[in-house]
């Protein structure tokens, strides 16, 4: 089919999706009967003549419908509300704590597909070889283990008894840095155990998707032809293997984005790195409302452009897809 | 179904799985009705986290309780909860799924959009966030966790439906004027339903974890004993800081373990049980 | 002296004026030969910058607004009041001495010379006068009770202040002249905001008097204040005090290890004091508070909780059925006081030690609930009366409290034992708020009180009037006490009042409307390494009540030679990061490579 008509296929569903987002955003937000807005204006110790203001500015006075058409009204002009707790404007804060969020993903991400593969490939290239069992044992556990288990673990074991990695935050608070190299090496050092902990858990899917891929090309006839034909084992691999699992990889990121979300959440809260899924957990705690529903939203926003994104480099590998 | 316990013959990691489910189920059991120490309440000055000793294997609690009969009672609510929630994810995801599978046109259309985006909003900020508008209670965690995750499900029924509804005895039972509501009971299902059984035992594995996180998070009931709350008591209470790590590791070894056990037996059910794989 | 820059999360990075690479050695060997100068002509040298670890941020600076008590901290270093209390929780003069009349109904104050609004402003007595004019005016927020009982006052010049007392004159009027709660504020600030503006007023930043001057809040990280160097009392020995804001106290417990905070003053978890104190720069310390966490039924007559709760014999058998000294043992290592009496001991001569406790006795418990008419003939487990009315209740915990979920789960042990189902249940806080006044739908909860040094208020929060203006916390109403309460008020006569007050206590006790669990006590850490001078007085050393420790504070050595030499980022650390990347940039690379030769093929 052609691009073109590909894309569109892809982009219209996209925006339903962010519609109904935004939609279930306000249902939870706004909707439900004791919902946590007016629980705001409860506080006893506020007067009354507050009360009423607060109740005007989150326009609790208008009728639903209403809210809702001023929800989606705000949202695209960009307003989002103000926190509460730091008294900003949620879209300040939410895109600060994004890019941190990113800076921590994006490396995980990478580093898990390329280990992720190669430890998959290891496994279903020679099958029944121990080197097989151990890598699907390495898998299996990884994808297994509980995230902030596993962050825990990670600081009991370098922060509190080796002590070289810092076990929170994003830079060494008050540090002034004589040159860059130096901020990307406190950067960096704040990142390793966050990144390892990510990294781990996200390569097992992607090590059993090509083990599943590898077992299942290399049983086919015309690899028996190949290395009949006397092709390198290696060649194989590259020629086959990659190549067909590729497809299936791409659609595996993008459906594995709920998990790098969900990953990126509990890494954050137990490092307690400044990004976007921290955000969530401490907007829960405090419940400050408004920045829990603007965290919520640019997380699913996120997970949309990343399909999107996916769909097209599906696109770009897809033979069927014509340009 | 003689064909499917074949995996637990030829497959190893069927084995594995199986074995490891058996124990914890036995584990759970055990743990439900005897521990060796009460697991409630609150123990003694004395006995506060204390390290592994041969009165107390995993040593004791930030309030002197004993962690190893606490990881055995604690064994029968993660499982329930993984249950329970799986199951009400299953239930859904099969119900939506067979009947966009099913029924073309509008209907078809309209579920299958609402699945694409249940399957693209991320499942645990959802949850996160529902787990703290509705309240601390174990029930409103089972049903938090079951309808965030079921669009996984509905996208496997779905496809599954699409290709028994066009089977030859299919169709023939539809040109004999059998029901819509025949077809589906007894054709549609039973097809269905194996690779089902493959994805429930994933998706309860997936929900034991959903679980366990946000118990640790400190959006579960604290009032209950799971694996997950006993580590949000050793987060919270500063067991971590204080180094008691054998506070900290044996609930996340078995949630682990279970988790593993339950894979391993989904993947070899789906290794068996999926006709795209079955020809090797 | 020292100029920092800090690098803040999210900025963009600034580089270091290639200038200032030369200056700062210059400047460095120029400060170390001058440095037995600087030290010899003064008892503690001036400097250091004091980073104190909190984890719950000060809502608003604008005092007639805020309501936490991290705020009244901030506010009691940037603002003023005449007096302060002492280590021993007396109110002794501080921006203003005072002479009092005969008959107690006029206090004349004189103000304090060469005192300064940080703009440069002088601060007069019309600052003082507009102080309570405007609070009078306005009678909005936390300022209308400081001001109850003030009929005017005067200024005949412009140090003198001459204020006059309502008739007849109540118990602890110089209460109000010490809490942060309610500053001396700058008229020439103030005068121009309307009713309506006051409460959206920021306040940022606020113009005040105080030893300390503001200087910047990023909220959610910090909130630092610099020395007032031309403060009248002298300026304080710190050049800075930097609020870390923390979100957990993990990691806030291991910047004070680390060394990267110098004090957490409070809220230290019991369970991680001895951890800490095992560290030889580190030392722990446990002051005496005005807090208590309370065991709250539901007492109000028109509230729909259960209604056994109105029947002072079920509550008296609550009170035999909790063993509050093993909690406080347990749960809190020893870290707090198990409570008797509903006020705590810090409250000193008006704390009664002889109020009668209720020992931890399971079957008087069962006694006193059959008495009352529960029984439970055909042993459900759960008591009920004759009317059928069942001994169960839900109980609510505040999620943010673990340690008190531990405690609830023992209590409801104890409460089987003795025919009584507890459902317990956590809750945050705004929802145990929002059904608690003014509806009055629930049955028990479990909550903390902290009022501050002022004796009459903590009793009042028990009175009727508490109730109707929604700060009660049990809805219980009780005439006798009201009564109790009015009269120690208007008793000026210290013996007199303080045997009502004891009175009071005897009187709760028996009545039991709320049940106190503990006193607890502030839980500090300090390092000793870097910073002395802290004085330990009740509330802690660094509360919103202490200025001594903020006055005192000094750095250990001499300023110079530890504040110039910048912390710069650890240099053990770059040779795994350069490994680590290198191994990152080859993996990558190998990666790349084998895609790149597939697709030639």
């Amino acid at each position: 089919m052609v691009l073109r008509e590909y894309l569109q296929r892809r982009v219209v569903p996209a925006l339903v999706t962010l519609f109904v987002v935004m939609t279930l955003n306000f249902l939870l937000f706004h909707a439900m009967p004791g919902n946590p807005f007016t629980l705001l204006i409860r506080d006893p110790r506020m007067p009354p003549e507050m009360r009423a203001r607060l109740a005007h500015a989150y326009g609790l006075d208008a009728p639903l419908q209403l809210q809702y058409l001023l929800y989606f009204q705000n949202a695209f002009t960009g307003n989002l509300g103000i926190s509460l707790v730091y008294k900003i404007p949620v879209t300040a804060l939410v895109s600060e704590r994004l890019i941190n969020t990113l800076i921590l993903v994006t490396p995980a991400t990478i580093l898990s597909i390329i280990i992720g593969t190669a430890i998959g490939l290891l496994s279903g290239w020679k099958r029944g070889g121990k080197r097989e069992v151990s890598a699907l044992l390495f898998s299996l556990v990884t994808y297994s283990l509980p995230v902030f288990w596993l962050g825990m673990i990670f600081i009991m074991f370098f922060a509190v008894t080796m002590r070289s990695f810092p076990t929170s935050g994003i830079l060494t608070y008050g540090l002034t840095y004589p040159n860059f190299l130096s901020y990307l090496s406190d950067l960096a050092a704040h990142l390793v155990l966050p990144t390892s902990v990510l990294t781990l858990v996200l390569l097992g899917q992607y090590a059993l998707i090509m083990r599943s891929s590898a077992v299942d090309v290399l049983s086919q006839d015309y690899v028996l032809t190949a290395k009949a034909k006397g092709f390198s084992e290696s060649r194989i691999v590259r020629t086959t293997v990659l190549r067909n699992a590729l497809l299936p990889l791409i659609t595996l990121i993008g459906l594995n984005l709920g998990l790098i979300v969900a990953g990126a959440i509990q890494t954050e809260t137990v490092f307690s790195y400044p990004g976007v899924g921290r955000l969530v957990y401490e907007s829960v705690v405090t419940r400050d409302y408004p920045v829990l529903e603007g965290a919520f939203l640019a997380i699913s926003v996120s997970v949309i452009v990343a399909n999107l994104i996916t769909d097209l480099l599906y696109a770009y590998f897809d033979p069927r897809v014509r340009y | 179904m003689a064909g499917p316990w074949r995996v637990f013959r030829d497959s190893t990691l069927g084995k594995v799985g199986l074995v490891i489910l058996v124990g914890f189920a036995i584990m759970a059991l055990v743990g439900n009705f005897a521990t060796p120490y009460q697991t409630t309440g609150v123990g003694s000055l004395e006995e506060i986290l204390r390290p592994p000793s041969l009165s107390h294997p995993f040593g004791t609690d930030d309030v002197g309780l004993d962690v190893l009969s606490q990881v055995l009672k604690g064994a029968g609510l993660s499982l329930l909860v993984g249950l329970f929630a799986g199951g009400i994810s299953v239930t859904i995801g099969a119900l939506v799924g067979l009947l966009s599978g099913y029924y073309g046109g509008i209907r078809g259309t309209i579920l299958v959009r609402f699945t694409d985006v249940f399957l693209i909003i991320p499942g645990l900020p959802l949850i996160i966030i529902m787990a703290a508008l509705l309240g601390a209670n174990i029930w409103n965690v089972v049903f938090v966790i079951g309808i965030v995750g079921w669009a996984g499900t509905a996208r496997i029924a779905r496809s599954q439906t699409l290709v028994i509804r066009e089977l030859p005895y299919v169709l023939r039972a539809r040109s004999l004027g059998a029901s819509d509501r025949h077809i589906i009971v007894r054709h549609v299902l039973p097809g269905v339903f194996p690779l089902l059984f493959a994805n429930a035992v994933l998706v309860i594995g997936t929900a034991i974890l959903s679980e366990a996180t946000i118990s640790f998070l400190g959006l579960g009931d604290p009032t209950q004993l799971s694996w997950g709350t006993m580590l949000n008591f050793a987060f919270s209470r500063g067991a971590l800081f204080a180094g008691a790590y054998w506070y900290v590791i044996p609930p996340g070894v078995c949630i682990a373990l279970v988790v593993m056990g339950f894979t391993c037996v989904g993947y070899a059910l789906d290794e068996i049980l999926n006709p795209r794989l079955r020809k090797r | 002296m020292s100029t920092k820059r800090y690098i803040r999360t999210g900025e963009t990075f600034r580089l270091s004026d290639t200038q200032m690479k030369i200056l700062y050695p210059l400047i460095l060997c120029l400060l170390v030969l001058l440095a037995p100068i600087n030290v010899q002509g003064q008892a503690f040298a001036d400097g250091g910058t004091l980073k104190v670890g909190i984890i719950t941020e000060p809502d608003t600076l604008n005092p007639y607004v805020t309501v936490t008590i991290q705020s009244f901290a901030v506010l009691s270093l940037v603002y003023d009041t005449l007096g302060k209390y002492d280590t021993d929780m007396k109110v002794v003069p501080w921006l203003g001495s005072w002479d009092i009349s005969a008959d107690g109904s006029t206090w004349t104050f004189h103000l304090a010379k060469n005192a300064m609004w940080s703009d440069g402003t002088p601060l007069t007595s019309a600052d003082v006068k507009f102080t309570y004019d405007f609070a009078i005016q306005n009678k909005i927020g936390t300022a209308a009770y400081y001001v109850s009982s003030v009929k005017s006052v005067e200024t005949p010049d412009d140090s003198t202040v001459v204020l006059t007392r309502k008739t007849p004159l109540t118990a602890g009027f110089e209460q109000t002249l010490a809490y942060p709660a309610f500053p001396v504020i700058p008229k020439h600030v103030w005068e121009k905001l309307s009713t309506d503006q006051i409460l959206k007023f920021e306040n940022v930043p606020a113009v005040g008097s105080g030893p300390f001057v503001f200087n910047e809040w990023k909220r959610g990280e910090y909130l630092s204040l610099k020395a007032n160097a031309n403060y009248w009392k002298g300026r304080p020995h710190l050049d800075e005090v930097v609020f870390r804001i923390f979100k957990s106290f993990d990691t806030m417990l291991a910047a004070l290890k680390t060394g990267e905070i110098d004090v957490i003053p409070a809220d230290v978890p019991a369970l991680t004091a001895g951890t800490l104190a095992g560290d030889p720069n580190i030392k722990v310390i446990s002051s005496p508070d005005y807090y208590t966490r309370i065991f709250t039924p539901n007492d109000n007559i028109n509230g729909t909780g259960n209604r056994a709760l109105l029947d002072a014999r079920v509550r008296r058998a609550f009170q035999y059925a909790m063993d509050r000294d093993f909690l406080a043992q347990t749960i809190h290592l020893g870290l707090v006081d198990p409570a008797v009496s509903f006020i705590p001991p810090a409250y000193g001569i008006w704390h009664n030690p002889n109020v009668k406790p209720y020992p931890f006795n399971l079957t008087i418990a069962a006694q006193l609930l059959e008495q009352a008419g529960y029984t439970d003939p055909k042993n459900t487990g759960v008591r009920s009366n004759k009317e059928g009315l069942r001994l169960e209740f839900n109980y609510w915990v505040n999620n943010r409290w673990p340690e008190e979920m531990r405690a609830a789960s023992q209590v409801q042990q104890w409460f089987s034992q003795v025919g009584i189902k507890l459902n317990v249940q956590a809750m945050d806080a705004d929802t145990i708020t929002a059904y608690n006044y003014p509806v009055w739908k629930y049955d028990i909860y479990f909550w903390g009180w902290r009022v501050g040094p002022d004796i009459s208020k903590r009793l009042w929060v028990l009175t009727t009037e508490a109730v109707t203006s929604e700060w009660s916390a049990s809805g219980w109403s009780n005439s006798a006490y009201d009564d109790l309460w009015n009269q120690q008020l208007n008793t000026l006569d210290q013996t007199k009042r303080q045997a009502i007050i004891w009175q009071m206590q005897d009187f709760i006790q028996q009545e039991s409307p709320e049940i106190p669990f503990y006193h607890m006590k502030t839980v500090a850490a300090y390092r000793i390494d870097k910073f002395a001078g802290y004085v330990s007085m009740t509330e802690g050393i660094l509360s919103e009540v202490n200025i001594w420790s903020w006055m005192g504070l000094h750095l250990v050595t001499p300023a110079v030679v530890t504040e110039t030499t910048m912390p710069t980022a650890t240099s053990d650390n770059t040779p795994w990061i350069v490994a680590a990347v290198a191994i990152i940039v080859a993996i990558a690379a190998l990666g790349y490579a084998t895609m790149r030769r597939r697709k030639a093929e």
